[in-house]
């Protein structure tokens, strides 16, 4: 999987809302190269969420086209989004979708146990990385949103993707945790000469490299 | 893992609803045909005792109407009714008298008129060796006539006539001693045979003497205007005495059985609309329980939704995620059933146990492989509707919906 393209795409929800069309919404082309980090800033309710919910297979109400290279995402079949779930695309939800019952740790094994990506010493590493060691045995019901995200970030970083899409993911980090989050999806992708692309209200919680798009 | 993600908002006291509820309308629907099935085979032992898989009938008795059985009638029961067999009772068509010479009442010989039927010597239910009649020894002497009477009448005999009327009793082997003489043919002119008594039939209720001395008297003494030629009692010999259709079929003629092994017929049918009751019952609970049992599924599903969006959302599969939960139901059921077969079998023993000593003796051991059938049937049809029932709604969420 090399790039996801956009044709003439409007989410049916923004349908009435876009007066102009941007650099994606409505855009005639819109090209999402592998390899390439994209920051997409918006204001609220201008359907960055939105964005990523289409890639991920999530929601399927829009007009136009996305396709994965040549493949329609119209035609894809249950089986094909849970290969591409588990191979190819990788998420971060703004809502992170832990579970509250399980423990930090768990929720991250709960995920590489069906890849078997990353070893557990590697999966500690991570979270050493990010300073959440302490609350490892913790459930995640406990844990404050900017905790659960750096779960969340780890939890999507086990398995292998081309693409690395993140909602909003440093919106609760101070400025320190934030740059070491950067770090690891910044060196993780790179391993994986992944695309990462990232949804954020504020360009300053953006990934700080790579390209800038307002939808 | 999974399990505590999935079972999380699971609502427990619904699923044990599902589970117990099912496990009692299975155990009930399986004790009814469990039931069922044993109680063909302890009605027909009972029948058995009773004389069962031979059924005398005639036609009811009405003022100067004929009550014999027409060739055709015979030929049309033998035809249409569920029967092995359809025995005619011979009739003699001379007149019969008995003179009891042993014995004097009041000064004067027992004497008494009579009638003769015969039966082949098959359908009989006693043996004695003088049990023949042979017609050269008839032509050339005067051989002994074998006879045989209803018990009936010994005990009438002895506990009626005898014991009222100052004449000592008689014993089975003292009858069979006894000398009497039997006077066949028409009024006017009869001939002397000695006879004596050889059988004692419980089933037979008649004069019984050997076919093939009826035939012989028939063609020496019998005249057309004594009596009608047809049998007026028919034996019918039945595979299953106790079938109620037996019983319809005799309603439906205007037949009646002489003996009471019929009842055993109506007690089949009763206990077979019990039975019928107690399967229906049993159905109706156990469709509700299957109701509670899927809709707890249901529930279930629908409570850990946001869990399974969740896990399809990074990368669980569709068929992972229905064959947890179909490893799950089956488990469960497998365990309901593992918890039904014993029980059946326990209740069925305890009914069992109830009855002895009361004329059953062999109960049938074990139990029916339909059980099996049934309950693994109901199993797979149960399973097979939840797993259709998880995957609708899995679909959806893969998709977000």
């Amino acid at each position: 999987m090399n790039a996801i393209r956009f044709h003439q795409v409007v989410p049916e929800p923004l349908r009435e809302v876009l007066t102009s069309t941007g650099e994606v919404w409505g855009a005639p082309e819109r090209i999402f190269p592998i390899g390439e980090p994209a920051t997409l800033i918006a204001p609220s309710g201008r359907g960055k969420t939105t964005l990523l919910s289409l890639i991920y297979g999530l929601r399927h109400d829009y007009e136009g086209r996305i396709l994965f290279d040549d493949q329609d995402l119209r035609s894809m079949s249950d089986r094909q989004w849970t290969t591409l779930r588990r191979e190819k695309l990788s998420m971060v939800f703004q809502g992170l979708r832990l579970f509250p019952s399980l423990t930090a740790l768990e929720n991250i094994l709960l995920k590489n146990r069906l890849t078997d990506f990353k070893s557990e010493q590697e999966i500690r590493e991570l979270i050493d990385a990010v300073g959440m060691t302490p609350l490892l045995e913790q459930p995640c019901g406990t844990l404050s949103f900017g905790q659960s995200q750096r779960i969340a970030i780890i939890r999507a970083l086990c398995q292998p993707f081309s693409f690395l899409l993140l909602d909003e993911p440093f919106s609760h980090l101070d400025a320190e945790t934030r740059a070491q989050s950067r770090a690891i999806i910044m060196r993780e992708a790179a391993e994986q000469e992944a695309a990462v692309i990232l949804t954020t209200l504020d360009a300053a919680l953006g990934l700080g490299e790579g390209r800038e798009v307002r939808l | 893992m999974l399990l505590r993600v999935l079972f999380s908002r699971a609502n427990p006291l619904h699923l044990a609803a599902g589970v117990v509820g099912s496990s009692v309308g299975l155990i009930l629907l399986l004790l009814a045909i469990q039931l069922n099935g044993d109680s063909r085979v302890l009605l027909s032992q009972r029948a058995d005792f009773l004389a069962p898989e031979y059924i005398v009938i005639n036609k009811p008795v009405s003022f100067g109407g004929k009550n014999g059985f027409s060739p055709e009638e015979i030929e049309a029961i033998r035809h249409d009714a569920p029967v092995d067999a359809v025995v005619p009772f011979g009739v003699a068509r001379f007149a019969v008298q008995f003179e009891l010479k042993t014995i004097s009442f009041m000064n004067k010989q027992l004497t008494t008129m009579a009638f003769l039927e015969s039966l082949p010597d098959a359908y009989l239910d006693f043996a004695d060796e003088n049990w023949r009649f042979s017609a050269e020894e008839a032509e050339e002497g005067n051989p002994v006539v074998p006879l045989a009477i209803p018990r009936h009448f010994l005990t009438l005999f002895n506990f009626g006539f005898a014991a009222s009327q100052g004449i000592p009793a008689m014993s089975e082997e003292t009858v069979k001693f006894m000398r009497l003489d039997l006077k066949v043919g028409a009024p006017t002119s009869m001939r002397t045979f000695p006879a004596k008594i050889a059988g004692i039939s419980d089933r037979l209720n008649t004069i019984l003497v050997p076919d093939s001395f009826l035939s012989w008297a028939n063609d020496h003494f019998g005249y057309d205007t004594m009596a009608d030629k047809d049998a007026t009692r028919l034996l019918l010999v039945a595979p299953d005495p106790s079938s109620p259709k037996i019983t319809e079929y005799l309603e439906e003629h205007g037949y009646e059985a002489a003996s009471d092994k019929v009842k055993n017929s109506r007690l089949t049918l009763l206990l077979r609309i019990a039975f019928a009751v107690l399967a229906t019952v049993a159905g109706v609970i156990i469709a509700l329980a299957f109701l509670v049992f899927v809709l707890a599924f249901q529930q279930l599903i629908t409570r850990s939704r946001e869990e399974l969006r969740t896990l399809l959302a990074i990368g669980y599969s569709l068929r992972y995620l229905t064959g947890y939960y179909f490893g799950l139901l089956l488990a469960m059921l497998i365990s309901i059933l593992a918890l039904a077969f014993p029980a059946v079998s326990v209740v069925k023993h305890r009914i069992y146990a109830a009855m002895i000593g009361y004329g059953f003796e062999h109960f049938p051991a074990g139990l029916s492989w339909n059980l099996a059938l049934v309950g693994v049937g109901l199993g797979a049809g149960l399973l097979l509707l939840n797993t259709i029932m998880v995957r609708a709604s899995l679909h959806r969420f893969v998709r977000g919906g």
